[in-house]
C-alpha cells in the first residue's frame, strides 16, 4: 500500500483556448489507482478555474506572480507547506520554472520534492537557443530572428522575410501574420504582455507531431507518448489529437534525452514537412494534452510521483496508436463565499475532505 | 539535409490499420482516411504482398474490366495511398 502523500501542482489556469496543464496533471494523478493522498492546486489568478475544482484539487492557493521574485514565491510555498505538508511539487508553467529550479534546494530542505531540469538545461531549450540545440540533436529548425523594432515589418521583405511568418513571445504566444499590419499588431500585443525581444520565425506548412515523456536525468526517456494534432485553436493549441507510433520522432526524443541528460517532464513540439522534422519548441513540463497518457495506459504524472517517491515504476504497455482526445470546455459554479476566500485570503480550503 | 531528421517515407503498408468499413489509420502519422470496397480489397492485397499481376487477376474476377485498365487503376491507387501517407 502506498503512503498517503500530498502533491501540489501549479498551472491551474485551464482557460479553454489555451489551457495551462495543471488541472489535467491533477486529473491524471486523481485517476491513478496507485495514488492515495491529497492534491493541492496552486494558481496565480483568482479566476483560474482549477482553484474551484474540488474533484481534482482538495485545497487550492494563490501564488505571487513570478515577476515578484523567487523570495516571494519561496515564502508563499513555505507558508502553504505549514498547512498542507506538501511532499511533491509539480510546476506546470514555463514562466515559473527557472524560479522553481533556483529555490529547489530550500524546498528540498523542508521535504518538498521536485523532478526538474538543471538551470543550464532550461536555458538550453530557450527559444533563442533552439537552433544550436537542434544542431546538437541533429534535427532541422525553422530560422528564428529576435527583433525589437516595429519597423522590421515594413522592411522585412528586403531582408528575405516574406509573409506569412510567425511572431512569437520569448515565453508565450505566437501568431501567424500575413502582412505588416498584422505583424505590428502581434508585436504590440506580445510585447505589451511579455516584453522584448519578439521572435520572428519562418512559417512551415506540415503536420504537427508532439512527444511527451519524463527524462530520468541520466539520458533515458521514460514512457514516451506521441501525438499528432488533429484540431487546433486560433493559437495553434491542440483541442483534438491522436496517439501515434512514429519511430523517427521517438529517435529524436531519445537523442534529446541522451544528449542533454534531461531531468523531469518534457514536451517536444515538432513539425513534419515533406518527411523532414523541424524542432519548433521544447517545453520543460507536461503539456496540456497529458491526459492522453492515461488514454494509452502510460500515466506520466503518476509515473513522476513514483520516481519522486523512489518507488518502482509500473510496467508500461507498448505504445498504443489510434487513441484520440477531444478537449471540451465546461463551467464550474463558484459560490460568492468561495470566490471571496480566494480573492481575499488567497486560499480555498476543505471543500473536499482530505482523502 | 540531416539524414537523422528525415522521416522514412517508405511506410510499410502492412502497418496500416484497416477496418471492415473501409476506415484506414496510419499509426505512424496519425492520418485517417476512408476507402471504398475496391480500395479496401486492394489494401488487403498489398498487405498480403500480392504482385500487381495477381491483383489484376483478383480484380478481374470481381469486375468486368480490361487487364490494362485494371493495372492502370491499381497503380494509380498505389500512388494515391503513398501520397496520402506522406
Amino acid at each position: 500500500m502506498n503512503k498517503k502523500i500530498t502533491v501540489a501542482i501549479t498551472g491551474m489556469n485551464a482557460i479553454p483556448h489555451n489551457p495551462g496543464p495543471g488541472v489535467v496533471v491533477a486529473r491524471c494523478i486523481r485517476e491513478s489507482q496507485a495514488f492515495k493522498g491529497r492534491i493541492i492546486g496552486l494558481a496565480y489568478d483568482a479566476l483560474d478555474p482549477g482553484l474551484y475544482l474540488p474533484q481534482y484539487c482538495d485545497n487550492a492557493y494563490l501564488l505571487p506572480y513570478p515577476l515578484f521574485g523567487e523570495h516571494a514565491m519561496l515564502k508563499r510555498i513555505q507558508d502553504i507547506h505549514q498547512t498542507e505538508n506538501i511532499d511533491i511539487l509539480i510546476p506546470c508553467l514555463d514562466s515559473e520554472l527557472l524560479s522553481m529550479v533556483r529555490i529547489e534546494p530550500e524546498l528540498k530542505a523542508i521535504g518538498i520534492r521536485m523532478l526538474l531540469p538543471t538551470q543550464p538545461q532550461v536555458t538550453l531549450r530557450n527559444k533563442e537557443n533552439l537552433a544550436s540545440l537542434a544542431k546538437q540533436i541533429d534535427v532541422q529548425t525553422p530560422t528564428v530572428l529576435p527583433i525589437t523594432q516595429l519597423s522590421f515589418f515594413d522592411a522585412c521583405l528586403q531582408k528575405g522575410w516574406t509573409y506569412p511568418f510567425v511572431v512569437k513571445g520569448l515565453f508565450y504566444d505566437a501568431y501567424t501574420v500575413h502582412s505588416a499590419e498584422e505583424g505590428k499588431a502581434a508585436f504590440r500585443k506580445i510585447a505589451g504582455q511579455w516584453g522584448l525581444p519578439i521572435l520572428v520565425q519562418k512559417h512551415l506548412t506540415g503536420e504537427e507531431v508532439n512527444l511527451t515523456a519524463i527524462g530520468d536525468g541520466k539520458g533515458r526517456l521514460i514512457a514516451p507518448v506521441m501525438m499528432k494534432k488533429r484540431g487546433v485553436t486560433e493559437k495553434g493549441k491542440a483541442w483534438a489529437g491522436i496517439s501515434i507510433q512514429d519511430p523517427s520522432l521517438l529517435k529524436i526524443g531519445r537523442r534529446f534525452a541522451a544528449e542533454t541528460k534531461w531531468k523531469g517532464p518534457l514536451e517536444l513540439e515538432m513539425m513534419c514537412c515533406k518527411n523532414v522534422y523541424y524542432l519548433i519548441e521544447i517545453n520543460p513540463r507536461f503539456p496540456a494534452w497529458i491526459y492522453l497518457s492515461v488514454g494509452v495506459h502510460r500515466n506520466l504524472p503518476s509515473a513522476l510521483i513514483d520516481i519522486l517517491m523512489e518507488r518502482e515504476l509500473p510496467r508500461f504497455p507498448a505504445m498504443q496508436s489510434g487513441i484520440s482526445f477531444i478537449r471540451y470546455a465546461e463551467e464550474t459554479i463558484v459560490p460568492l463565499a468561495t470566490f471571496e476566500a480566494v480573492a481575499i485570503h488567497g486560499a480555498r480550503n476543505s471543500l473536499r475532505k482530505a482523502g | 539535409m540531416s539524414a537523422a531528421s528525415k522521416k522514412n517515407s517508405s511506410i510499410p503498408l502492412q502497418r496500416l490499420v484497416l477496418t471492415e468499413n473501409g476506415f484506414v489509420f496510419n499509426p505512424t502519422s496519425g492520418q485517417t482516411f476512408t476507402v471504398n470496397e475496391t480500395g479496401l480489397l486492394l489494401l488487403r492485397l498489398f498487405q498480403e504482398q500480392k504482385s500487381i499481376p495477381a491483383m489484376v487477376r483478383k480484380i478481374r474476377q470481381l469486375y468486368d474490366v480490361e487487364p490494362h485498365r485494371a493495372k492502370h487503376d491499381i497503380l494509380q491507387f498505389t500512388r494515391f495511398v503513398q501520397d496520402t501517407m506522406r
